[in-house]
C-alpha cells in the first residue's frame, strides 16, 4: 500500500492533526485467515475529500464499512469525530450518512417521498422536507423521477436516486462507495458538483472510485490500497 | 392438437426425466385405487364423526344456504383478484418464454395447465359437498339423491370459479376491480336479503323452491362448463407479460419454499404498488403521525390487497367472535381458523413495520434506529386491525342476535388478538436465519424427522398466532377482564420478543 499525494492541492498537516472527522490509523481486516484490508491509515478533515483507490478487491468498500460502523476491524484504530464507529450509537449515526451497496427502499413510496420522509425523520417539517427533496431532484436533473416508485427505475436512475437519498439526510461525513457507478459524462459532473457543494459546506467525504474524473475535479487526496499479494 | 405441437410435445417427452406412458398408467391407476380404498371410506368416517349434536345444528340451520351461497361467491371474488397474481392457465418460465411467445395458439399451449387447475378446483369443491352430504347422510338429515345432487352443484360452482379466476388473469386491472366487486356486493346482497332460493336450492337440506334442486344443479354444472369453454377459447387473449411475470414469480416462490423460507415464498407475491402515486403519504406533525400518515396511505397504492385484507379481517374476526357461540370442536375448528385469517390479514398492513427492520444493518439515512422505526410502523396497522376486528365481532354479534354477555366476548376476543398479532408481526419481520441446530438429522425408525421442527420453525408466528387466539379464548370463559389480561401479556411477550431478535439481529 501506498499513500499518493492530492488531487487538487495539499493540505495542511497541522489542520489534520487539529480537527480531523475522520481518523484511520493502521487498520486491518482479516477474516478466516482472509485478509480484506491491509494496513490503511489516514485521516479527513471537514471540506476535505479523501479518494480511495485500487484495484477491485484491494478493501476499498471494507474500509468504508469500517468507517461506517458496519464491520469491526481486526487490527488499527478509527475514530470518526473522534469516537468508535458503532451504528447503535445514536450521535454516530446522527453524523454519518453512507451509501455502501443499494439503499433500503420502501416499495411503496415515490422518490420524492423517499427524500421527503427522509427529511422529516430527520426534524424537518413536512414542507421543508418536501421543498429540500424537490431541490435535490433538481440538483441531480432528475426531477421527472420524482413520481416514481422505486422499481420503476432504470440502474443508472437509481443509481442517481440512491445518492439523493444519502445526500437528503444531514451528515459531517460523508462515505459513498464509487459513485459514479453506471452514470453517463454528463451526470458524473452533476455528481461531483453536488459532492463538491457538500464538501465546501464543511462535510468530510471519504469515497471509493475507479474514476480518473472523479479523482481529478473532486478528490483533495488519495490513499491507493493494494490488496493482499 | 397443432402439428407444431404435437412436435413439441414429442421432444419434451424425450427429454431425461420425461414420465414414460407406463409412469403415467401406473400414477392414474395408484390415484383411482387411492380414492376408491381411501378416499372414499375416510370421507364417510369423517361424515359420520361431524355427525355430532353441536356440529348438525349448524347444517341444518334455516340459514345454511345462504351462507353456502354468499361463501361461494365471495371465493370467485377472491379467485377474480387472485388471477392477476397468479393464474390457473400458466406454464413453467422456460415453457412461457418458449412455447407461449412461440407462434402456436396460446389456447393450444396453454389448455393443459388450465384443465389441471380446473380438475383440482371442482375436485376440491366436490370433496367438500360430498363431505356436506355424508354428514347429514349419517345423521338422516337428507337423502342419497339430494347429496349427490348437491354434489354435482359443487362440481358446476367450482368450474365456475375456475373461470372467474381465469377472467382475472385475463383482465386487465380496471374491468378486474370492477368485476371481483360485483361478485362481493353479489355476496353481501345475497347475505342481506331474505329467502334462499336460487342456486341455494341445490343445498341438501331446506325448503323446497319453485324449481327444484337437480334443476338448479344441472343449470350450476352446465354454466360451469360453458364458462370453462368460453375461456378456454380467450386463453389466446392472455397477455405474453402477464404470463412472463406470473411464471417468473410462481417459480420463485416455488424454489424458496421448497428451500425451506416460508417467509420469503409469501413475499414473491406482494406485487409492487402500481397506483396511487398523487397521494400525499408524508405530512407534518409528530413522529408517530409522520409513520402512520405514511402507512395509511401507502395501504392505498395496493387496493387489491389492501381490499382481501380489510375483508379477510372483517370476516376472520366474525369466525372469531363466532365461536364463542359455538361448542366442541367447531368452536375450536372457528378459533383456529378466525386466529390464522386475522393473521393472513394482518400481513398486509406490516410493510412498513418490514422496511423498518430491513434497515437495520444498512447506513442509517432515518432518524430513527431500526428498533424505534419498527414501534412507530406498528401504531397504523395496530389501530387498524382492531377496527376491523371489533367491527367483524360486532356485526357477528348484531347479525346473530345473542345476548349481552355472549356479545361482549363476540367483539373482545378478536379486538383481543389484534395487538398481538402486530407484535407477532413484528417479531416475525425481525426473524433471522435459520440455526443450524435444526436441521440436525433425528434418525428414527420412521424415518429422518429434522423435517418436524424445520417446519415448525418456518411456521412459528402462524402457530404462535393460533395459539394466542386459542388461549385468549380459553380466558373469556372466564370473563372480559381476562381476555383484557390476556391480551396485555401477549402482546408484551411479543413485543419483547422482536426486540430481542432485533438485537440479535444488530449484533
Amino acid at each position: 500500500m501506498r499513500r499518493m499525494g492530492s488531487g487538487r492541492g495539499g493540505r495542511d498537516d497541522a489542520e489534520v492533526a487539529g480537527g480531523a472527522l475522520v481518523q484511520v490509523e493502521g487498520v486491518g481486516v482479516v477474516l478466516d485467515g482472509n485478509v480484506l484490508l491491509l494496513e490503511a491509515t489516514e485521516s479527513v478533515a471537514g471540506g476535505e475529500v479523501l479518494a480511495l483507490t485500487g484495484a477491485n478487491g484491494a478493501g476499498k468498500t471494507t474500509l468504508l464499512r469500517v468507517l461506517a460502523g458496519l464491520l469491526e476491524p481486526t487490527a488499527g484504530t478509527v475514530r470518526v469525530l473522534g469516537r468508535r464507529p458503532d451504528e447503535r450509537d445514536r450521535r454516530f449515526r446522527s453524523a454519518l450518512a453512507a451509501l455502501i451497496g443499494p439503499p433500503q427502499t420502501a416499495r411503496d413510496l415515490t422518490v420524492l417521498e423517499h427524500l421527503q420522509f427522509i427529511g422529516a425523520t430527520w426534524g424537518a417539517g413536512a414542507a421543508t422536507a418536501r421543498d429540500r427533496g424537490e431541490a435535490l431532484l433538481e440538483e441531480l436533473e432528475i426531477r421527472a423521477l420524482g413520481r416514481r416508485f422505486p422499481h420503476e427505475l432504470s440502474s443508472g436512475q437509481t443509481q442517481l436516486v440512491s445518492l439523493a437519498l444519502t445526500l437528503a439526510r444531514p451528515a459531517r461525513v460523508l462515505l459513498l462507495d464509487e459513485p459514479e457507478q453506471r452514470l453517463d459524462t454528463h451526470r458524473q459532473g452533476l455528481v461531483i458538483a453536488a459532492l463538491r457543494a457538500r464538501a465546501a459546506a464543511g462535510t468530510a467525504l471519504v469515497m471509493a472510485t475507479h474514476s480518473p474524473r472523479l479523482l481529478e475535479e473532486l478528490a483533495d487526496h488519495r490513499l491507493h490500497l493494494e490488496g493482499a499479494a | 392438437m397443432s402439428a407444431e405441437l404435437a412436435a413439441v410435445r414429442e421432444v419434451w417427452a424425450q427429454r431425461t426425466r420425461a414420465r414414460t406412458r407406463g409412469d403415467v398408467l401406473y400414477l392414474v391407476y395408484l390415484a383411482v385405487l387411492t380414492a376408491l380404498i381411501i378416499g372414499v371410506p375416510a370421507l364417510l368416517a369423517a361424515g359420520e364423526a361431524l355427525a355430532r349434536p353441536d356440529v348438525l345444528p349448524m347444517l341444518l340451520a334455516e340459514g345454511a344456504p345462504r351462507v353456502a351461497s354468499v361463501l361461494a361467491l365471495a371465493l370467485a371474488a377472491a379467485a377474480v383478484l387472485l388471477g392477476a397474481i397468479r393464474g390457473p392457465a400458466l406454464l413453467s418460465p422456460f415453457l412461457t418464454a418458449t412455447l407461449a411467445a412461440s407462434g402456436i395458439r396460446r389456447r393450444v399451449v396453454l389448455r393443459r395447465p388450465f384443465a389441471r387447475s380446473l380438475a383440482v378446483l371442482a375436485l376440491a369443491s366436490a370433496v367438500l359437498a360430498a363431505l356436506l352430504g355424508a354428514t347429514l347422510l349419517s345423521a338422516g338429515g337428507t337423502d342419497a339423491a339430494a347429496a349427490t345432487t348437491f354434489v354435482v352443484a359443487a362440481v358446476g360452482a367450482g368450474l365456475l370459479l375456475g373461470a372467474a379466476w381465469l377472467a382475472g388473469e385475463l383482465l386487465t386491472a380496471g374491468p378486474r376491480r370492477l368485476l371481483a366487486l360485483a361478485l362481493a356486493s353479489a355476496a353481501l346482497l345475497v347475505a342481506v336479503l331474505p329467502g334462499a332460493g336460487g342456486p341455494a336450492g341445490v343445498y341438501p337440506v331446506g325448503p323446497d323452491g319453485a324449481v327444484g334442486p337437480l334443476a338448479w344443479a344441472l343449470v350450476l354444472l352446465g354454466g360451469g362448463i360453458l364458462a370453462v369453454l368460453v375461456g378456454a377459447a380467450l386463453l389466446d387473449r392472455l397477455r405474453g407479460r402477464v404470463l412472463a411475470e406470473q411464471a417468473a414469480r410462481w417459480e420463485s416462490a416455488t424454489i424458496v419454499a421448497t428451500s425451506g423460507d416460508l417467509a420469503a415464498a409469501v413475499g414473491t407475491f406482494r406485487p409492487p404498488p402500481t397506483t396511487g402515486r398523487a397521494l400525499p403519504a408524508i405530512g407534518g406533525g409528530p413522529l408517530v403521525l409522520l409513520y402512520a400518515r405514511r402507512d395509511a396511505v401507502t395501504w392505498l397504492r395496493s387496493p387489491e390487497r389492501f381490499v382481501v385484507a380489510v375483508l379477510g379481517a372483517l370476516l376472520a374476526a366474525a369466525v372469531l367472535g363466532g365461536s364463542i357461540l359455538l361448542e366442541g370442536p367447531l368452536r375450536g375448528g372457528a378459533v383456529l381458523l378466525g386466529a390464522a385469517a386475522l393473521w393472513g390479514a394482518s400481513g398486509a398492513l406490516v410493510d412498513g413495520l418490514r422496511h423498518g427492520v430491513h434497515t437495520l444493518g444498512a447506513p442509517g439515512l432515518f432518524g430513527q434506529s431500526a428498533a424505534v422505526q419498527v414501534a412507530l410502523h406498528a401504531v397504523a396497522p395496530m389501530l387498524l386491525l382492531s377496527a376491523l376486528a371489533a367491527l367483524g365481532g360486532g356485526v357477528l354479534w348484531w347479525t346473530a342476535g345473542a345476548g349481552d354477555r355472549a356479545a361482549l366476548d363476540a367483539l373482545l376476543l378478536p379486538l383481543a388478538l389484534a395487538p398481538v398479532l402486530v407484535a407477532g408481526r413484528m417479531r416475525d419481520a425481525a426473524k433471522g436465519p435459520m440455526p443450524l441446530a435444526l436441521s440436525t438429522p433425528m434418525p428414527t425408525p420412521q424415518g429422518d424427522l429434522s423435517v418436524l421442527p424445520m417446519l415448525a420453525w418456518q411456521a412459528d408466528a402462524l402457530l404462535l398466532a393460533i395459539l394466542a387466539g386459542a388461549v385468549l379464548a380459553g380466558l373469556a370463559l372466564l370473563g372480559p377482564a381476562w381476555i383484557a389480561g390476556g391480551s396485555a401479556v401477549l402482546t408484551g411477550m411479543m413485543t419483547l420478543w422482536a426486540l430481542g431478535r432485533l438485537r440479535a439481529l444488530r449484533s
